[in-house]
């Protein structure tokens, strides 16, 4: 607005409060236009950690392991938002996390203690050049894991909801859901959701977004759910025959990893505390396994690129072991001592065949995450995190 | 540069602005163009539809002085507004921009469902009306939140009664009659508040008052109460208005 325009503002004023609304005029001026520089992000790969307990995204070159910016998101100013797990589109320079909202962030006094602490999670939509929200949507309780196809259509998250689960019941009442919305309308789109199985958690999804398989942990099971047609069909295929369904599983499938063909995936049990292998396109499970004696609670593996090889994060001992998946023997194995690495939480293999380790911590102060040497197993490089960080997404370039 | 500087850089607007500001001491009430996107946005600081929501009674002055200065002793849990466009930062950090922290306060105390985007007429108007009240160097502003509950020492209710005059009573109006309270949702106190969590202790009760002047909705509580950070209510300030509420 021109100066003289605002000499007539102020011969204009009134000093009676206006009752009614009236019709306005927009402003036209620059508005909500602060945003800083652009995360520097690399010419190759990005590295992003979602750090669960400190309403944080590191941003990291996965290459030399500068950290390039910490970032608050979330969209409570007080209470943890619990950003857990997140995707990475990088041809649409977008960025999808979960928030989970913790139960245990939310009682801190006798009132709140009190009354029903379950809130609703939320997945939002970041813009990848300077993280910030352009959608958002209410989505169940307590997002699990979230994945994004292929093609950047489809977003898929799991809901661990340990309250459906332990209700008294019957095995349908108990069990968890799915939910998926296009990724192109996140704000803007109601989800649909479909009822799977007991504690649905990591998940993957078809290339072209129209199936996706889940571990489900309290049901010892993956389900296979087809999302394309209504209502979804789901197909649930036990790991073994110990399974269970009466909350205390026998494998604890927790983490579940499609190889680089999209063939067949690694699931990770924390219970067994084994890596059992599913094949995604018949839907039956390898009666191979992996297991070490000794061997801690199996989270999320990383397979090599011609899906020969798996490194597979243990916890309690906390370790990383490099698996032949033809033979599902353990070729190396390394324990991490006290520090080095606390509660390995995933591995991600980069472009460049450096091995990223994101470790949990102690939960309240920072994680971290490693480089490894995929040979040797070596640390090359460690850099700190925001508290209790439970995935580290790597995206190439764009 | 972020835009409040760019404002005071730019010699018309910083002439403009000390026009303004005159204009502002001479003046009981702020002028404003009829009709015009500033007085949108004024017109969105003093009047409840900031939300669409029937329920909302609270508006931005509810909580948040034009400046520190022109609070008038009040105990407000709003940072004043002046200078915000050129903050680097809200609500402690916890959020990075001004429209997302504007959506928080709609969001969590106006029960608006849906946030303000930043090509809104609404959005574009309390911007316009901010860039000419923001009439100073960007004030910096600290608020921490209170996480864990704990209680205060033992205060004085004749002190108390200054506190819960410049603190409460713009919402919960008289102590005992809620006369004069913004809306029968603001409970009288501390009558109601005792009706509501009479299967407590005492002790439970003073620590739900405590978690409620701190936490507000925040943290699982509940309810529409803007929180208290301790940088505007210290906590002898808290203890006091405690014995005068006779918890």
């Amino acid at each position: 607005m021109k100066g003289r325009n605002w000499l007539a503002v102020l011969a204009l004023a009134a000093c009676e409060p206006e009752t009614a609304e009236p019709a306005w005029q927009l402003y036209h001026g620059d508005a909500y236009s602060e945003a800083p520089a652009d995360i520097p992000w690399p010419a190759g790969e990005l590295a992003l950690t979602s750090d669960s307990g400190a309403d944080t995204l590191t941003a990291l070159n996965p290459l030399t392991g500068q950290r390039l910016a910490v970032v608050q998101v979330g969209r409570d100013p007080v209470a943890i938002d619990g950003p857990h797990h997140l995707a990475i589109d990088r041809a649409r320079g977008y960025v999808y996390v979960a928030l989970s909202y913790p139960a245990a962030a939310l009682t801190p006094g006798p009132h709140a203690a009190h009354g029903s602490s379950i809130r609703p999670g939320y997945v939002q939509k970041l813009r990848l050049n300077d993280l910030r929200s352009v959608a958002e949507r209410a989505i169940e309780a307590n997002p699990g894991d979230i994945a994004l196809s292929a093609d950047g259509s489809t977003l898929v998250i799991s809901h661990f909801d340990l309250a459906t689960a332990s209700k008294v019941g019957t095995v349908e009442q108990r069990r968890g859901r799915l939910t998926w919305l296009p990724a192109a309308n996140v704000g803007a789109v109601a989800p649909k959701t479909a009822q799977v199985c007991i504690l649905p958690h990591g998940l993957t999804v078809a290339a072209d977004g129209r199936r996706a398989w889940v571990a489900c942990y309290g049901e010892d099971v993956v389900a296979a759910v087809d999302l394309s047609v209504a209502p979804p069909a789901v197909v649930r295929t036990p790991l073994g025959p110990a399974a269970r369904s009466d909350g205390a599983p026998s494998y604890g499938p927790y983490s579940l990893v499609a190889d680089p063909s999209g063939q067949r995936a690694a699931v990770g049990c924390t219970e067994s505390r084994d890596l059992r292998f599913f094949d995604l396109q018949t839907g039956e499970v390898a009666k191979q396994r992996w297991a070490e004696p000794g061997a801690g609670a199996v989270y999320f593996a990383a397979w090599s690129a011609d899906g020969a090889k798996l490194w597979v994060p243990t916890q309690g001992p906390d370790a990383i072991h490099r698996v032949d998946a033809a033979t599902a023997k353990t070729e190396k194995t390394r324990t991490f001592v006290a520090g080095e690495c606390q509660k390995p939480h995933e591995v991600q293999r980069s472009q460049s065949g450096l091995l990223l380790v994101v470790c949990e911590g102690d939960h309240q102060g920072p994680g971290q995450v490693l480089a490894l040497d995929p040979q040797s197993l070596q640390t090359l490089w460690s850099v700190p995190t925001g508290a209790y960080p439970d995935r580290v997404a790597l995206a190439g370039p764009p | 540069m972020t835009p409040g500087l760019a404002v005071l850089r730019n010699p018309a607007r910083a002439w403009l602005l000390a026009a303004w500001a005159l204009v502002l001491s001479a003046c009981a009430c702020e002028p404003v163009a009829p009709g015009s996107a500033m007085a949108h946005g004024l017109w969105l600081r003093e009047h409840p539809q900031a939300s669409p929501s029937q329920s909302n009674f609270y508006t931005c002055s509810t909580c948040h002085a034009l400046t520190a200065a022109s609070a008038n002793a009040r105990i407000l849990p709003g940072a004043p507004l002046a200078g915000a466009i050129a903050r680097p930062s809200f609500w402690g950090g916890q959020v990075r921009d001004l429209l997302p922290a504007i959506n928080v306060c709609r969001f969590w105390f106006m029960d608006a469902k849906q946030p303000w985007l930043p090509e809104q007429a609404e959005a574009r108007a309390v911007w316009a009306w901010l860039e000419v009240a923001a009439p100073a160097l960007p004030e910096a502003v600290t608020w921490s939140a209170v996480g864990s509950i704990s209680d205060v020492p033992a205060g004085q209710a004749a002190a108390g009664a200054q506190v819960y005059q410049a603190a409460c009573a713009n919402c919960h109006g008289k102590l005992h009659s809620g006369s004069g309270r913004i809306s029968k949702q603001a409970p009288i106190l501390p009558e109601e508040f005792l009706a509501e969590h009479q299967e407590y202790s005492p002790q439970d009760r003073r620590l739900i008052g405590i978690e409620k002047v701190r936490h507000g909705p925040f943290l699982g509580y509940g309810g529409r109460m803007p929180p208290f950070a301790r940088q505007v209510l210290s906590d002898a300030q808290l203890a006091d208005l405690l014995a005068y509420l006779g918890l």
